[in-house]
């Protein structure tokens, strides 16, 4: 009930709080002002749960506290992770879009294609990671940062114990 | 509550982890190997919760909480997958120093277009008649209004609007 109870009030908390900034102001870097509004609200919960003993269904052990730090946690991911799709545009949401539209007489890949090349769909990303400082741009190359280097050989590392391709 | 109760989600993660790796790398596609493992996991947590004998209200978070962590594992691997910027990761790293063009040569918009008609046309979601694509199903076409509607309330505004067909 501790977990339950607590886990979803902060965790709507979070939510509202990011609704409500939103709306009046959008953050230049959206994902990292989410994940630190997301863990400041749950931060505090914990913190407020810890030293104010006279609130209902208080977790009170080492392992009821770490449990409902791992229902917050797990959540805010999952919302953090999902959000990354609604930031950006996938390119499969909109040839969706376009085929939809399109109705029942249907779209040709030429149409499709007319919307659709590389400066909506890598130039901007590529803009992305240097925002993200995952990568640099120098004398007009572009490398991998440190940041970009870590997650480049973790998403290899896993994409090789998969024995799956490059993606994308 | 003990310290193996409270990491109940984290065993049910791991052993999903763990049955993804070996599923996949026996040749089960990555979406099977996903789903199997999943739901191996959660019956784990669920099993596991339940002989522990956490109350009720404790064996739902626990199976929420696997269940956030499984999604957050399914999107981990659905990144590595179809991610764009995952891929101009890797690209940079095989390559080194790469410009513009270089990267284009690499992974260009075709590619990008051509991997997403193939698996929206295995999934059934678009169909292909003479040569034109259109919709296959109204599920896709929903979750697709669902995210642009999120969009909406979210951000305010999108640059896609997705209509029925």
């Amino acid at each position: 009930m501790k977990t339950l109870f607590w886990g979803n009030l902060l965790f709507a908390a979070g939510l509202a709080l990011h609704f409500i900034w939103w709306r009046i102001s959008l953050p230049v870097r959206q994902a990292k002002a989410l994940g630190l509004l997301l863990a400041a609200v749950s931060v505090s919960g914990l913190a407020a749960l810890y030293f104010f003993t006279a609130l209902p269904f208080r977790p009170e052990s080492g392992p009821e506290f770490f449990s409902l730090a791992l229902y917050l946690a797990a959540f805010s991911l999952a919302y953090l992770i999902t959000y990354s799709a609604v930031e950006v545009d996938s390119p499969s949401l909109v040839m969706i879009s376009r085929i939809a539209r399109s109705g029942e007489s249907g779209i040709s890949r030429a149409e499709l294609d007319a919307d659709m090349g590389d400066e909506v769909l890598v130039l901007p990303r590529m803009a992305d990671l240097l925002t993200d400082k995952m990568a640099v741009l120098e004398n007009g190359c572009y490398r991998l940062a440190p940041k970009g280097v870590l997650l480049a050989a973790f998403f290899r590392f896993s994409r090789k114990a998969l024995k799956a391709g490059k993606g994308g | 509550m003990n310290w193996f109760q409270a990491f109940l989600p984290v065993y049910g993660l791991a052993a999903d982890m763990a049955l993804v790796v070996l599923l996949s790398r026996c040749g089960f596609s990555l979406l099977k190997s996903v789903y199997a493992a999943f739901v191996c996991g959660l019956g784990l947590v669920l099993a596991a919760s339940w002989f522990s004998g956490a109350a009720f209200p404790q064996l739902l978070a626990d199976s929420l909480c696997f269940a956030a962590l499984g999604y957050g594992f399914f999107h981990f691997l659905n990144m590595g997958e179809t991610a764009r910027r995952i891929r101009l990761l890797l690209e940079l790293e095989a390559g080194g120093q790469l410009a513009e063009a270089e990267i284009l040569s690499r992974y260009s918009a075709k590619d990008i277009v051509d991997v997403r008609l193939g698996r929206l046309l295995r999934n059934g979601q678009i169909k292909e008649l003479d040569g034109r694509y259109v919709i296959g199903g109204s599920a896709v076409l929903f979750m697709a209004m669902a995210l642009v509607a999120l969009k909406k309330i979210l951000l305010g505004k999108t640059n896609v609007e997705i209509s029925g067909a």
